[in-house]
Parts: C-alpha cells; sequence; structure tokens
C-alpha cells in the first residue's frame, strides 16, 4: 500500500509538471512579456532592459526551469501588470472561488437528492417528469445562457437579487444556482438508482417488517446508504465547478481566480495565467489522487497490480 | 455546457463512456425510443438547412449573412409590434445583416466545428487508444499517462491561453478543441482494442506474421467502429457548446463569421432591449445540441445492442 | 399547515435579509455609487507608479496639480499654484496657495512641491511613465510658498504635464511610506478622501470637508461615494435597471437610445479627443505587396465610408478627424492635412492604377468593438478588397504589431493621456519609437523640431508639414474621435467633458 501511494503520488507530481510545462511554454508564445510589464510608452531601450533584468532573452526551458524551481518553494513570481506577488492575488480571491464552488455543489446535492428521492419513492409522479425535463432541456443549454436569463428576470425584472458583487451573501444566490444547476441532473440520477436499490435490499425489507416508520427506514436507513455514492460524485464535480466558473465570475462579476484567468489572459499577464492553470490541475490531481487511494484502501487488490 | 466547459474530468472507464450515461437515461424517459428518430430528423433538417443555404440564398430565399446596410441596423423581427421591415424576417444585427441568413449560415459553422473537432479528436484519441492497447505495457503506461495529462489541464483557460497565442480563427478554434477532447476516444479505443487483441482470428493474423499495422486496420478497426460513433456524438456536442462559450468570452471565431456563439457575443449587447438577438442563435444552439445527444442515444442502443 | 407556515416564515427571513443587505443606489443617502470598469482596474493607486487610464479619475479625486486646465476651453488657471511666471527660457517660478491641508492635516507649502517634483524626476524612484516627468531638472524653495522649477530645456508641453499627470503629493507623508503606502492609503489634498480600497472591486470615498478654499475644481457634492470596478458591460446595465448603481460610463451608442428610454434614466453621448485611425504597414514590415503601395492607400482611403460610419455607428457628436491628432491640441492644423473624401469610384480607378484591378486580400486588425472594423471591412468589400479580421486583446495585438511586424493594416485609437497638445500622439507615433510604423525620417525630424522648440511659430510651422506628409503618404487614415457614451440617474446633476477624464466628484443630486 505505501508503495503504491509513492507510485502514485510520484505520477501524480510528474503529471503536473507536464501540465505547467506545457502551458508555460503556450503563453510564452502568447506575447512578449517585456511588453506587457513596460506599459504604453516604453521605449525598445525600456523593453531590452526589462527583457535582460527578467531573463526572457534566455532559452525558453531555462526559464521553465527556474519558473519551476521557484513555483516548488511557492513562489509564482510577481504579476506583469499589477506588480504584486501572484500568490498574494490568488490568496486573496481563492475564497471567492472556494465559496462559488462550495455552496453550487451544495445547491446541487439541496436540489438533486429530495428530487431523487421523490422520484423514487414515486417513480413517474408529476414531480419526477417535470424534474426530468428541465434536467435533459437544461443540459443543452449553454451555462453563460442560463445566468444571463436569470439576470434579467431576478435582476432586472424583479429586483429580487443583487447583480453582481460579493459583499453578501445574497450575491452568490443567481451564481450559485448557474453553476450548480448543471450538476443536478447527475446527482439526481444517482440518488434515484441508488433508493431504488436500497429500497429493494433485504436489510430494508427487515426494516419494513419490524413495524418502523416509514419515515424512520427513509431518513435513518435508506437514504444513508443511497448518499454515500451521491456525495463522492459531488467531490469530483467540485473539481468541475472551479473551472466553470470562469464564465460566471465574469458575468457576474465576482472577482475570483476565474475572473482573475481571465483579466490576466486579456493582459499578457503570464505568471498568473500559469499560477492558475496549476492550481486547476493540482485540484483534479489531488481529488483523482484521493479517490484512487480510496479505491484501493477498499479494494486491496488495486494496490497490487 | 456542463460536459464541455469544464475542465476537469474524472478519467472514465471505457464502459462508463459507452454506457448509457444518466442523461441518456433520463432523455430516454423521455422520448421513449423515438429519442433516435427525433434527434436524427432534427439533425437532417440543420444539415439540409446549412448544406442548402447557397441554394436558399441564389432562390431569394434568405440573404448574403455578410451584406451589410448601416442604414437599417437593428430592425425588428416580424412579431415585434413596432415598426418591422418586410425585406428581413429576423430583423437585422448591429451593422444591418440580415439576421435570419446569418443563422442559416451559422448552422454551417456549427457543424463545421462540431464535424472537424470530431475529426481531429477522433485521430488523435484512436491513435493513442489502439496504440495502447495493442501493444500494451510500456506503451499503454505512457499513454495513460498522457490521457491523465490533458485531463489535468484546465481546458477551458487552457483553450482561451491557446487562442490568445495562435490569434483567433475558426480554424484555431477547431484545432485547439481537437486537440483536446480526444481523451474519451483515447480511453474506448484502448479498451476495446484490448478486447479485439484477444480474439481468435486477431490472434491468429499475428501468427500469420501480419504487421501490427495490417492488423489493426484491417482486423480492429472494424470491431470499434461503433463505439468510435457513440464517443463521437458526445464530442461533437461538446465542441459546439464549447466553443460558444469561448466566442461569448471573446476568445472564439472572429467576426463577422456567422457562428451561433459569436452571434450569442454579440446579442449580448442587446438583451435587455432587443432580446431576441439572445433568443434566437440560443434557440438554434440548444436544438442542435439537444438532437446531436438524442441521436448519440439511439444511436448507442441500435449499436450495442446489436453487439451484445 | 405547520410546515407551510414554517417555508413562508423562512423565505421572508430570507428575503428580508437579502433586500436590508443589498446597497441600493439613488439620491436618498446623499450617495453615488458608479460603475467603472473598461479601462480595467488601477494597477496601483500611487499615480507615478500606474499607467492605466483608470488611474486618472482616481488622481484628479484625490490629488491636485499646480495648474488647472479648464476642461471646456483648455485654458490654464490656479489651482495650487496662485500664479506663475517665466524667468528664463527653462526657469518656471511659481506662487503657491497658502491655507491648503491635506487630507492627513498636513499643512500645503512650498515643501511638497519642491519634494514631489525632485522625487518624480529622479530616474531612481522608478516613475513608470518617464516621459512625464523627465523633462524636469529640478525644483528648488524659493520662499514658503514660492518655487522655482527648472527644465532640462526649453519644454513647451510643460503646462499640460503640470496641470495633468503631475499631482503634488505630502513630503512628510510620502517619504515616510513611499508608493506602496500610499497606494494603501493614498493622501492628498483634493476633493475626496479615500476610505477604503479593495483592488480591482471598489473604491469608496468621502468629502474633503476642508476643500473650501475655493478650488476650480469645485467642492464635492455628495458625502459618500462607491465606485465599484464592473467590468462586463451587459453588468453594469443591468446594475443600471436594477437601481445598483447610478452611472455608467462603458455603454455603447445603441444603448443611449435604448437606456434613454427607462423611465428614471438618462443618457447622454459625449465626444472625447481619443482619435481612432486605420494604421498601414507602409514601412513593409508585413511583407504585404498592395499595402505597401501608396495608390493602394488611397484607394481605401476613398472606399470607406467614414461618415456613414460616425453618423450611425458612433454617433453623438464624434465626427469624421482628418489629421493625425485632435483638432484642438496645440498644433493639429486641419488646413495642412491632406482629405481623402468618400469615393468607391475613384477607389476601384486606384485600385486598377495600381494593379489590382480585382482586389487582393488583406489581415485586419483591431481590439476594439468588432462592428466598426466590420463596416470598414463591408466599405472595402465593395470595392474588391478582401479583408478578414483578428480581433486580439490589446496587449497582444501591440505586441504582434512591435516584435512580428506582422499587421498590414489596423484600427486603432489613442487618447493622447487627454494632453491637450499634438505632441502627446502624433510624436508618439511618429518619431521612430516602437508604435512608428512608418519610419520616416523627415516626419521624425519635423516633429523633433516641433516637440523641443519654444517658439510657438516654429512649432505650428513643422508640426504642419509632419500632418502632411503623414496624411500625404497615408501612412494613417484617420477616422473619427471616440464618443463616450453614459447611462444614469435622471436625478444626477450629470457633467461629461471630451478630455475623457470623468470628474465624479462634481456630480450630485438635483434637489
Amino acid at each position: 500500500m505505501l508503495v503504491y501511494t509513492l507510485k502514485r503520488s510520484f505520477v501524480a507530481f510528474l503529471i503536473l509538471i507536464v501540465v505547467s510545462g506545457l502551458t508555460f511554454s503556450l503563453s510564452h508564445l502568447s506575447a512578449d512579456p517585456a511588453l506587457t510589464i513596460g506599459g504604453e510608452q516604453a521605449s525598445d531601450e525600456d523593453i531590452e532592459a526589462i527583457r535582460k533584468f527578467y531573463g526572457f532573452d534566455r532559452p525558453i526551458y531555462e526559464q521553465y526551469f527556474s519558473w519551476l524551481g521557484r513555483a516548488l518553494q511557492g513562489d509564482f513570481g510577481e504579476s506583469y501588470h499589477y506588480k504584486q506577488p501572484v500568490v498574494d492575488m490568488i490568496s486573496g480571491r481563492i475564497g471567492t472561488t472556494m465559496t462559488l464552488g462550495v455552496l453550487a455543489i451544495l445547491f446541487a446535492l439541496i436540489v438533486s437528492i429530495p428530487l431523487g428521492t421523490v422520484a423514487a419513492m414515486r417513480p413517474n409522479s408529476l414531480i419526477d417528469r417535470f424534474a426530468l425535463l428541465i434536467a435533459v432541456f437544461g443540459q443543452a443549454l449553454p451555462t453563460f445562457w442560463f445566468a444571463l436569463m436569470m439576470i434579467i428576470v431576478f435582476g432586472v425584472w424583479w429586483r429580487m437579487l443583487p447583480i453582481s458583487g460579493n459583499t453578501t451573501w445574497a450575491h452568490f444566490v443567481m451564481p450559485t444556482i448557474a453553476l450548480g444547476y448543471y450538476a443536478t441532473p447527475a446527482l439526481m440520477r444517482l440518488t434515484r438508482a441508488g433508493m431504488i436499490e436500497v429500497l429493494e435490499s433485504d436489510y430494508i425489507r427487515t426494516a419494513r417488517a419490524k413495524g418502523l416508520s416509514p419515515t424512520s427506514i427513509l431518513f435513518k436507513h435508506a437514504l444513508r446508504n443511497a448518499i454515500i455514492p451521491v456525495v463522492a460524485l459531488a467531490a469530483v464535480w467540485f473539481g468541475f465547478m472551479l473551472g466553470g466558473s470562469i464564465v460566471i465570475e465574469t458575468i457576474f462579476n465576482l472577482k475570483g481566480i476565474g475572473w482573475l484567468s481571465y483579466d490576466a489572459l486579456l493582459r499578457s499577464d503570464l505568471p498568473v495565467v500559469q499560477a492558475i492553470v496549476l492550481i486547476f490541475a493540482s485540484f483534479y490531481v489531488v481529488l483523482t489522487l484521493l479517490a484512487d487511494l480510496l479505491n484501493a484502501y477498499l479494494d486491496p487488490r488495486i494496490s497490487v497490480r | 455546457m456542463a460536459e464541455a466547459a469544464l475542465p476537469l474530468r474524472r478519467q472514465q472507464t471505457a464502459e462508463e463512456i459507452l454506457e448509457p450515461s444518466p442523461l441518456s437515461k433520463l432523455r430516454k424517459r423521455i422520448f421513449k425510443n423515438y429519442s433516435f428518430l427525433i434527434g436524427a430528423i432534427i439533425l437532417i433538417l440543420i444539415l439540409v438547412v446549412a448544406v442548402l443555404a447557397p441554394v436558399f440564398e441564389a432562390l431569394g430565399l434568405i440573404q448574403d449573412p455578410y451584406a451589410q446596410d448601416l442604414a437599417k441596423r437593428l430592425q425588428n423581427p416580424f412579431w415585434h409590434e413596432k415598426k418591422v421591415d418586410p425585406d428581413h424576417v429576423f430583423g437585422t444585427d448591429k451593422v444591418g445583416r440580415d439576421y435570419l441568413s446569418r443563422l442559416v449560415y451559422g448552422a454551417q459553422i456549427s457543424l463545421l466545428i462540431g464535424f472537424s473537432t470530431m475529426i481531429i479528436s477522433g485521430s488523435i484519441g484512436t491513435v493513442l487508444g489502439v496504440t495502447a492497447g495493442y501493444f500494451g505495457g510500456r506503451v499503454d503506461m505512457v499513454v495513460n499517462f498522457i490521457i491523465n495529462t490533458r485531463l489535468a489541464m484546465p481546458v477551458f483557460l487552457v483553450a482561451m491561453a491557446a487562442v490568445v497565442a495562435f490569434g483567433a480563427s475558426l480554424w484555431v478554434v477547431i484545432l485547439v478543441l481537437g486537440l483536446f477532447l480526444w481523451d474519451r476516444f483515447a480511453v474506448v479505443m484502448r479498451s476495446i482494442t484490448m478486447q479485439a487483441r484477444d480474439l481468435d482470428y486477431v490472434k491468429a493474423a499475428r501468427a500469420l506474421g501480419c504487421s501490427p499495422p495490417y492488423i489493426i486496420v484491417r482486423e480492429i478497426f472494424p470491431n470499434v467502429l461503433s463505439s468510435l460513433t457513440v464517443v463521437a456524438t458526445v464530442e461533437m456536442a461538446n465542441a459546439i457548446l464549447l466553443e460558444a462559450a469561448l466566442s461569448f468570452l471573446g476568445f472564439g471565431v472572429q467576426a463577422p463569421t456567422p457562428s451561433w456563439g459569436l452571434m450569442l457575443n454579440e446579442g449580448r449587447e442587446y438583451m435587455f432591449f432587443s432580446p431576441w438577438l439572445l433568443a434566437l442563435p440560443g434557440t438554434c444552439l440548444f436544438l442542435l445540441v439537444l438532437a446531436i445527444n438524442l441521436f448519440g442515444d439511439g444511436l448507442r442502443d441500435v449499436t450495442l445492442e446489436r453487439e451484445r | 399547515m405547520h410546515l407551510k407556515s414554517l417555508v413562508k416564515f423562512a423565505t421572508a427571513a430570507v428575503m428580508g435579509t437579502m433586500l436590508s443587505t443589498t446597497a441600493m443606489a439613488g439620491p436618498d443617502d446623499d450617495s453615488l455609487i458608479i460603475a467603472w470598469g473598461s479601462t480595467g482596474p488601477i494597477e496601483h493607486v500611487d499615480n507615478y507608479v500606474n499607467t492605466n487610464r483608470t488611474g486618472i479619475w482616481f488622481s484628479r479625486m484625490v490629488w491636485d496639480q499646480l495648474i488647472y486646465r479648464e476642461p471646456k476651453t483648455f485654458e490654464y488657471k490656479p489651482l495650487l499654484a496662485e500664479s506663475w511666471e517665466q524667468l528664463s527660457d527653462t526657469v518656471w517660478q511659481f506662487n503657491l496657495r497658502e491655507g491648503v491641508k491635506f487630507h492627513n492635516g498636513e499643512p500645503f507649502d512650498a515643501d511638497d512641491v519642491v519634494y514631489t517634483l525632485n522625487w518624480i524626476s529622479n530616474p531612481d524612484n522608478g516613475v513608470k511613465v518617464q516621459r512625464n516627468v523627465n523633462w524636469i531638472k529640478e525644483a528648488r524653495k524659493v520662499s514658503q510658498y514660492t518655487v522655482d522649477l527648472e527644465m532640462k530645456r526649453p519644454f513647451p508641453q510643460a503646462f499640460e504635464f503640470l496641470s495633468g499627470p503631475i499631482t503634488i503629493y505630502p513630503n512628510e507623508y510620502y517619504s515616510e511610506v513611499g508608493p506602496d503606502g500610499m497606494h494603501k492609503q493614498p493622501i492628498g489634498t483634493g476633493p475626496m478622501k479615500v476610505v477604503s480600497i479593495k483592488t480591482a472591486e471598489e473604491y469608496v470615498f468621502e468629502r474633503n470637508p476642508d476643500y473650501n478654499w475655493g478650488s476650480p475644481k469645485g467642492e464635492a457634492q455628495v458625502s459618500r461615494m462607491v465606485v465599484r470596478e464592473i467590468a462586463d458591460v451587459q453588468t453594469q446595465i443591468a446594475e443600471l435597471l436594477a437601481g445598483g448603481i447610478d452611472i455608467t460610463a462603458d455603454i455603447s451608442a445603441d444603448h443611449v437610445d435604448q437606456i434613454g428610454g427607462v423611465p428614471g434614466l438618462t443618457a447622454l453621448q459625449a465626444g472625447t479627443m481619443r482619435t481612432g485611425y486605420i494604421g498601414f504597414d507602409a514601412a513593409n514590415r508585413s511583407g504585404h505587396e498592395p499595402v505597401n503601395n501608396l495608390k493602394v492607400r488611397q484607394a481605401m482611403a476613398h472606399a470607406i465610408d467614414r461618415e456613414s460610419l460616425v453618423k450611425n455607428l458612433i454617433r453623438g457628436d464624434a465626427g469624421v478627424i482628418h489629421t493625425p491628432c485632435f483638432p484642438t491640441q496645440f498644433g493639429c492644423d486641419v488646413n495642412a492635412a491632406v482629405k481623402y473624401d468618400f469615393d468607391p469610384d475613384k477607389a476601384k480607378a486606384l485600385l486598377a492604377e495600381a494593379g489590382y484591378p480585382d482586389g487582393f486580400d488583406i489581415e485586419f486588425y483591431t481590439f476594439r468593438p468588432a462592428d466598426w472594423a466590420e463596416a470598414i471591412m463591408g466599405d472595402l468589400a465593395k470595392v474588391g478588397i478582401r479583408a478578414t479580421l483578428t480581433k486580439m486583446p490589446y496587449f497582444a495585438l501591440r505586441d504582434k504589431q512591435r516584435n512580428e511586424g506582422t499587421t498590414p493594416m489596423f484600427l486603432m485609437d489613442w487618447g493622447s493621456y487627454s494632453m491637450n497638445d499634438m505632441s502627446a500622439i502624433t510624436s508618439h507615433f511618429f518619431k521612430k519609437g516602437p508604435d512608428d510604423f512608418a519610419l520616416d525620417d523627415e516626419v521624425a525630424a519635423w516633429l523633433e523640431t516641433g516637440d523641443t522648440s519654444s517658439d510657438a511659430a516654429v512649432r505650428k510651422e513643422n508640426y504642419a508639414k509632419a500632418i502632411a506628409k503623414i496624411t500625404g503618404e497615408l501612412y494613417w487614415l484617420p477616422m473619427f474621435n471616440h464618443v463616450r457614451n453614459y447611462g444614469y440617474n435622471e436625478q444626477l446633476n450629470f457633467i461629461p467633458y471630451q478630455d475623457e477624464i470623468p470628474r465624479f466628484w462634481q456630480y450630485g443630486w438635483k434637489s
């Protein structure tokens, strides 16, 4: 098990190195960082001096390894545009994105578990059908479209919810729904399937035979078992949401790291882009690593393979 | 966009990908067994419209999607209660181009993006997957690593960066999406090739001394074609939605290309006052993606049942 | 029953908190909420570290200059300096105003001026835009309220800088905290005090109660002001419609009609000195044959219907510009320019003459809204020139232009940093700097003479020559001046200015 853990961690680490290397070369193709740093009025000599100072005249692999060396120590350099340490910029903004991600996944769970449960208990009821219809049609709609429609209806027509910013919890309502909405069909379906399976299982039948109340059976026994895979899937979706937040943050003017990456791309602010790509990639790698290790722990045969 | 713009995706198994997804099960419950039919009909309609667009134009049913008339900008569509221009059924856009014509030609662009992306990503994924599956061992390990690396990359962000690096154009977008959306192909091809490798007649061919490329092309490939088609529909829908999201943020195809995604981006400027500029391309996009999904579901049922 | 009332209660509670926590715009609490976003977040609030346009309105709120440039007539008036006289070709003497205080209570006098001018002119201190300050040789204290400013050479544009980018800092505070301290808590003499700054999110100001010494800038009209950075224009409009903000300055010309029709809101367009132009790769770095041919450039100039573009797309009081500078700017003589009228037939004839009777293909670059470029491409298509558009983010486009030079034709614009002197635009682009894509020695020499002479007549004469050659050779096809479009609460007293500098403190509620 230890060997397996080490092996998997090493592969995960290697993946991050490759991802960051690819991003690094890609982003250095996109713009001359010296021009970005110099600003509008920099002369040719200024640009040349900046190039020397930052080492942009060195071969790209050299630049990459010096960047990587510093990144491994938690130093992602300084933003070309804002002249602040990238770490500070991200740590100041990641909270917004995490809040949004957590709220969105909670929203998805809060919607999908009850709906899935109802659907399992009363298949083909009106609620069941309605939920299915919304899920299927919504899945073919772009997120940004859905977000804009909400702004028009709840923000402008009814003035129920604030449209932009992150000063209060109310500001998170629309972004949360827009982002969380897309996880609901999958989670709902899983709850429904799990519930049907559990409700037909022996121990629930036994519980029924014992004369336990339906509510107690549902909450204490059935749901508890059916919910575990749902939560596991939700954890994976959480990773999805962080990436999906680029569009949502831009529309709702939430200044999280999704917005920051968009803004940085517009300004060719490479250190920021690189750091955010690495963060998103790390989330994926760590989540999958944990999932794999959990699987290996539950099923020791895997680690022997 | 859900499946599309989200950068992180656990590496699924081939079974998971080919299994009817929760969503396709949902669709099936709604459309029963008509899903293939409904999907195919909408898809064929869109395809016909896209292919025949120049004919429609020649017949005078629609106009040149690039012909602009600044004096006639932002005309209202036919259902609007205010002044309506009979020449432009769906009104005009911000430089006075006929909106209906742009929507019709937009079908070409969306289908082109969907198909081309699918072909690029399909080729990459198939080559990687078949190689890994056929040779196994070290080769498999390397391919697996490549797949995992690709999955770890936040697609949307990296695609945006690539578009900035290479300049936005239709072909850059197609190429970038094609270079990203191959992972499902690779996983499926790898697993199926592994199974096929052990089939008797493949073993026989190998024993006869046929070269690996020959075996792959002649013996294995026909076996995997149906699964390939199923994955292809999924990725096509993905590519179309991703392009729309990229264009929406201004990192997609270039004006004046009549792409539905770009039209959404442009129409957004008028979302509060001329909502149809947003609603019309949005509806087209929605119908196309829904049709592809339904079509894929139906195809999955037909092909997989036959194989079982 | 039980459940229902619980749900009702919960809904009411949730709605209650939401409504109570949402700050609403409007005149009720003598405050103002403004959306800003098009020019992006301020990099650094310190005026001398920032290069972003957003910093310009910020600096006018918080700090003052020695000289005030009247925004309508462009006349120079006293601000922190009460009067001035020229002692020699290179020395100005300023008599400073007494009784002015900085926000932290520090009194304003010659020490602050001398400190600021000497600090910024020292290249070691790293002022970002060196051009703003590198003409200063030295400032000397003559008495507590008199300062001599010595320039390195005769510098005719000095007052444009002294009334613009050069703001006066408190010497004690700044020497203690430096640029980063100034970024955290800016201290100036200006009409608004900074309450809090959240970079890229919002800036909160309050009225400076001590700003009562008769500044021509006027006192603040509201007690509290929030400027919110909202990058997305549609989100800004949504907020305006929903009552979340009072002013937006980023909308398009079409929105002006639409927002103007909404009850409670009004909108207007105001021309600015931002000058749009089509640049051509006349120095032939892109290797694009046709564009290197003067006749082809002339054909394009005649093919583009600039009047229609202005009338239909830009609107407001925008106009067609014929000069590579804005006509109010010093030296920008419209009569010196070669003018090109809209004449597609002539364009076709010129194309045929140049050897392209069937037109040619060309790549067209911009970072501005695509519809302007699309309209231009539509006109070019009518004479057979097939342009394909590449829209790029500003920095990526500039990189492509400067480093690769692969942009045969581009639609761009320049705001001259709101300076009313032709050197702020023409000299930037045609003196063989990194943004010069014409590389004309003659033009560069004329501009150099114009920039450095202290004789107004000599300057005008040389600038006129440069204008004639730039337009004659069509290094640039000047297009139109940009318009800023504002949407705002109709109960607001709103004043737009041509120099693109919003003076937010002057906005107040109609009583």
